[in-house]
């Protein structure tokens, strides 16, 4: 008996591995075997109920035979078929597995969706209750309820499955909490959609593969549970064959008859081995992580750009010496897929050179190929050469290549949250980077002080650990660590992308400075032309592998050559609104209205204040936008106006309906007012089709207006029409969100909100998940659609430039109240507060 | 730290009352009168009565409860109602039996897994890594009472190295001790240690995707120097719950293994204890059992606080 409370820790997570791109669908060894031997498990009970060779209960050959042509496992010691006995042991065996786990997923499912959904009191006292039954594992279980009740199956079906609800709950709970926070169930809610219905269309299937899987599993610490307690003899009362029972037989003739011990053994091995297989081979299919293959990253709705032929690649920059050399840099996949083509790019010492392109264009690969970091199963060819060090990175070894990095070539990775070990304090991987080469600890360590000084971070930051910064310290501190050896070259992949504008204009100045002092070249990677332009001198553009061209940076914004540069440079440049004078004021009359809101949310012990007295008006018409950084209160406001949060004082009105609304009204504001959210992969469930998830306001009668589509064949019209007013094939509505690019989804998004035909689109971030090519083509659809429909638009974006391409007027948000607030032009070009110019001067701008 | 200590203590303290106090109802108030149960249906009113008196189980039940909570905590786990022997010196013997097992058998098991499962991570693209997965799977499936009567057949039985079966204490001779100790706790890891493999290598696996790797190997650490200093001891956060987890159902699981070795611990004496109707017995064995799973999950709390500092931070 292994243990019946594996199950309490859950089986260990999918194997993903460090692979780059998702395995191949279709080849999943580990289900085919485990259905197999589950299959054989259970064709061989449904056989014995029919017909077994000999009858497994009878005694009637010669006792103890060994295996042989007559008797296939031979004989136990009454001379009963051990054949038989195998095959009719599978009933008990399956009986017991099947009541259990039935017992434990209807009692533990139910528990932890409840227990998901509610939160708070309700669902910790749930949970409480169920990890009470971790200290009460199925085995004890059956041990106590057996002295109290009789051994036997029913009690040992019965205990065992008492002992795996704790399991399942987890398990549930886990996958609902998940599901809860995804925004398409906010979607759901501002849809009016009611919690039942939420629990059976979006969380149920979404967490049926969790449970399947689950069961598989329990199914196989049943067997074994129930083998042991026959062996215990506290399970199945002779003479109904059990395997478990036949190994505690066998005991006293080892050295005998050992095919005894072997037969059941192997028996109990193959039908747990079969779950267990099945569990991880299911886990594997379900896994979205792994199945989920992205469809070709860039937007199809995209013009088609001429894939670039050779490319001006090779005319690298000055001939002389260059801190960093890659020439005819290829990288391929093991599955054959080409990542990188060919490229050439030269980085001279002191120069700094700008990598840009859009997401699957290959840049971090490059970066990734000149450190030899590249990840297991993707391989470089060509060569890489760095300054004074003789021969090609790319022959060398692991060892010699750690040599070189953060001494020769170092690097800035995008995520600083995830950059650094959480476990160990950042002054000691900053001295790591020097003792690794060879420095002493003593002078590595005063090193380390001059060097977090010099990234400007506080005294006495060489002790906190990493979750005590924020993500610009962690920048800082990794800056700090890669230009700790004085390298000759920095790689800096998408540094500040992470981090909000007034951050990155400091982490950029720092970085600049840094690389100038050290006169050391640097490699940066964007996708953010406007970066660019500040950062670098040189500038090379990277689609689909391949270096389409390159340049001085004036020169190449300036008078781009190749039609892709063209058409980013064109997408970059996001112009204000036409018509956002001072002089455009709105007529209509006030549709939303905030007063005076404060939202404080209770944290453990130190409240956090989201907002902090906030007024606003948006007049019927207007296009507003909120401007600010992480933590601004933002979002917390459009979720108050949008009726999915409450404010904890002041007076709200949205739509005419006055806030929190009673149920009843509820209907009002969501036929009136619809949101789009900011990340089109999350927004939208994985498990329903785009037909039905655009259909879904539409399910709620009270969403829909006077005349609205109130029948299943008129939603569907609707449906076609939202579809092809959002620029999608009408074949859309078949298919699943997975096999829509992120533009694509965020039209389907935005389908979705304007189905019920609302007076309000409120909008979070809409765009910032997006590359720089679809993000143009998205909000030019937004300010279509808001001219079509006659939309009065709310709009929140951390981008300055964002809100002036779409609305007329501007509200600037810091630290849970809005500092400044009128029309766009007004703010943007003669802003009145302090933080409003600080967050100007920060932005960076695209100089052509 | 000291609040989340605190915390963490109060809920110690309320699973066990509420534990106790759900095995005092399922052994003692739902099987009916143990003076019936112990004298039989027929016995005389006065002899009831007597028993009842002499066993202390004529008071209220709520008292009957706290009387017997509070011998727990004074270490007083009552007397057998079938042998009328004192139950907290044995219980401690066979406590001792089985603590030793079980903790003989996950060294066992961590020997052999934490290698193995690093091992089976990094190479987990060839068939080396392939392999040592496979065979962690079948081990997984195999019941840890197969091995023990497999490891009897060959190295008692067949090779008559070692005894079949039996126990001596440490302080009777060491020799002995590990004689009769070796089989049964290589039985008993043999199983966990396939199980926590496989534990070990998603760990691993987990932690070799982590950026911080990356970020360590950029600055100068080859790819098994960053996974040493870097990785294992992130990838030890999982392991340590799954290591506690495990002794926890070992030390239940542990009872079919004292049957196969006739090893006298704590399991065995329950299933006596369940054999001859000896309730009390098998209420204090089961609440003995139970405390000691809660407070190994307490211990797992703590040590998760010790390792991982995110968890540290006072509020």
């Amino acid at each position: 008996m292994s243990d019946p409370t594996t199950a309490a820790v859950g089986p260990p997570p999918p194997d993903l591995g460090p692979a780059t791109e998702p395995r191949r669908s279709g080849r999943h060894p580990q289900l085919v075997i485990g259905a197999t031997l589950v299959g054989l498990v259970v064709v061989t009970a449904l056989v014995s109920l029919v017909w077994t060779p000999y009858d497994p209960e009878h005694a009637g050959a010669e006792r103890l035979l060994p295996p042989g042509a007559e008797h296939w496992f031979g004989t136990d010691r009454f001379g009963r078929d051990l054949f038989s006995q195998v095959m009719a042991g599978a009933q008990i065996t399956l009986l017991v597995g099947v009541v259990a786990v039935g017992i434990a997923a209807v009692v533990g499912v139910p528990l932890g969706v409840l227990a998901g959904m509610r939160g708070g009191r309700l669902g910790a006292l749930l949970m409480r209750g169920s990890d009470l039954l971790l200290a009460f594992p199925g085995l004890l279980l059956a041990i106590v309820l057996g002295a109290v009740y009789g051994a036997g199956t029913v009690t040992a079906m019965v205990a065992l499955g008492i002992g795996s609800i704790p399991a399942f709950a987890r398990v549930a709970r886990s996958g609902t909490l998940q599901v809860m926070r995804s925004d398409y169930v906010l979607a759901a809610r501002a849809a009016n959609r009611g919690e039942a219905a939420i629990a059976l269309r979006h969380v149920l299937p979404n967490i049926a593969g969790t449970v399947l899987v689950q069961c598989s599993v329990n199914f196989a610490i049943a067997v074994l549970a129930e083998a042991g307690l026959s062996f215990l003899g506290l399970g199945t009362p002779p003479p109904t064959p059990s395997w478990g029972r036949m190994l505690q037989e066998s005991q006293q003739f080892l050295g005998v008859s050992d095919h005894l011990a072997i037969v059941p053994g192997v028996a109990i091995a193959v039908a747990v081995l079969g779950f267990n297989l099945l569990g991880d081979g299911l886990r594997d299919v379900l896994d979205p992580r792994l199945s989920a293959v992205s469809p070709t990253e860039r937007d199809p709705l995209a013009e088609p750009v001429d894939t670039p032929s050779a490319g001006p690649g090779t005319s690298a920059g000055p001939a002389e010496t260059s801190a960093l050399d890659l020439r005819d840099l290829t990288v391929r996949t093991d599955g054959g897929r080409t990542l990188l083509s060919g490229v050439s790019l030269r980085v001279a010492p002191g120069e700094r050179v700008g990598l840009i392109g859009e997401s699957g264009s290959g840049k971090t690969m490059t970066a990734l190929a000149a450190l030899g970091l590249l990840p297991d199963g993707v391989a470089a060819t060509g060569h890489v050469a760095l300054h004074q060090v003789p021969g090609n990175l790319l022959d060398r070894g692991e060892r010699a290549l750690a040599r070189l990095r953060g001494e020769a070539i170092s690097m800035v990775f995008q995520e600083p949250m995830t950059a650094l070990n959480p476990l160990m304090r950042v002054g000691r991987q900053v001295a790591e980077a020097m003792t690794v080469h060879g420095a002493a600890h003593a002078a590595a360590a005063a090193r380390t002080a001059e060097l977090l000084a010099e990234v400007g971070l506080p005294d006495g930051a060489a002790r906190r650990y990493p979750h005590e910064l924020s993500g610009g310290q962690r920048q800082r501190v990794v800056l700090a660590m890669a230009l700790a050896n004085d390298p000759a070259v920095l790689v800096a992949d998408e540094p500040t992308t992470a981090l909000d504008v007034t951050v990155q204009r400091q982490v950029l100045d720092l970085m600049v400075r840094l690389v100038e002092d050290r006169g050391a070249g640097l490699l940066f990677i964007t996708h953010d032309l406007a970066v660019v332009s500040q950062v670098c001198e040189r500038v090379v553009v990277l689609l689909d592998g391949v270096v389409v061209e390159e340049g001085p940076v004036a020169q190449v914004f300036a008078q781009p050559r190749h039609e892709y540069t063209r058409r980013l440079l064109a997408a970059s440049t996001l112009r204000p609104r036409a018509g956002t004078g001072p002089a455009a004021v709105v007529p209509g009359p006030a549709l939303i209205r905030v007063e005076d809101v404060t939202r404080t949310y209770p944290g453990g012990g130190r409240p956090v204040h989201a907002l902090r007295g906030v007024s606003l008006e948006v007049r019927e018409g207007q296009r507003l936008g909120i401007v600010g950084e992480s933590g601004s209160g933002k979002s917390t406001l459009l979720r108050i106006v949008a009726g999915l949060d409450r404010a904890t004082s002041g007076r709200v009105t949205s739509a005419g309906v006055d806030l929190p609304a009673a149920p009843h009204e509820l209907g009002d504001l969501r036929a009136a007012l619809q949101l789009v959210f900011q990340d089109p992969y999350g927004s939208l469930d994985p498990r329903m089709t785009v037909g039905a998830i655009v259909a879904e306001p539409l399910l709620n009668p009270a969403n829909v207006r006077e005349g609205g589509p109130r029948t299943a064949s008129a939603r569907r019209d609707a449906v076609r029409e939202m579809l092809d007013a959002v620029g999608l094939p009408l074949d859309a509505t078949e298919r699943y969100p997975h096999q829509f690019s992120g533009g694509q989804r965020q039209r389907i998004a935005i389908a979705r909100a304007l189905v019920c035909r609302p007076r309000i689109l409120v909008a979070d971030e809409p765009v910032s998940a997006l590359d720089v090519s679809v993000r143009r083509q998205v909000l030019d659809l937004l300010g279509r659609l808001a001219d079509e429909h006659a939309l009065t638009l709310l709009l929140v974006s951390h981008d300055l430039g964002v809100v002036r391409h779409v609305c007329d007027h501007v509200a600037v948000m810091r630290d849970g109240r809005i500092v400044e607030q009128g029309p766009v032009g007004q703010v943007y070009d003669d802003p009145q507060h302090e933080y409003t110019r600080s967050l100007r001067e920060a932005t960076p701008v695209l100089r052509r | 730290m000291a609040r989340h200590l605190a915390s963490h203590l109060a809920q110690l303290v309320a699973t066990l009352l509420v534990a106790t106090a759900a095995i005092f109802v399922l052994l003692r108030v739902l099987p009916g009168d143990p003076a019936v149960v112990a004298l039989g249906i027929e016995a005389s009113p006065e002899a009831l009565a007597a028993w009842r008196a002499e066993h202390g189980t004529d008071g209220p039940l709520v008292a009957q409860y706290l009387e017997w909570v509070g011998g727990l905590l004074t270490g007083d786990l009552g007397t057998s109602y079938v042998t009328s022997q004192d139950l907290t010196p044995l219980i401690a013997d066979r406590v001792q039996v089985t603590g030793i097992l079980v903790l003989l058998g996950m060294l066992v098991a961590l020997v052999v897994a934490i290698p193995v499962g690093t091992l089976a991570a990094v190479w987990h693209r060839n068939a080396g890594g392939v392999t040592l997965s496979a065979v962690s799977q079948v081990g997984v499936a195999v019941p840890n009472f197969l091995v023990g009567v497999l490891l009897v057949a060959v190295f008692a039985v067949r090779l008559g190295w070692l005894p079949s079966g039996g126990w001596t204490a440490p302080a009777e001779g060491l020799g002995e001790f590990w004689r009769h100790v070796l089989l049964p706790a290589v039985a008993l890891g043999s199983v966990q240690a396939a199980i926590i493999t496989r534990y070990v290598r998603s760990a691993v696996l987990e932690i070799m995707r982590e950026d911080f790797l990356r970020t360590a190997r950029a600055k100068g650490l080859t790819f098994t120097g960053a996974l040493v200093r870097h990785g294992l001891r992130n990838a030890g956060v999982p392991i340590v719950t799954v290591v506690g987890v495990q002794i926890a159902s070992m030390l239940i699981g542990a009872v079919v293994i004292e049957r196969v070795f006739a090893v006298p611990g704590l399991g065995s004496l329950l299933l006596d204890s369940v054999g001859n109707r000896d309730l009390l017995a098998v209420q204090s064995i089961v609440a003995v059992l139970v405390v000691l799973v809660v407070l190994l999950n307490f211990l797992v709390d703590l040590a998760y606080t010790l390792l991982d500092p995110r968890l540290r931070r006072a509020s």
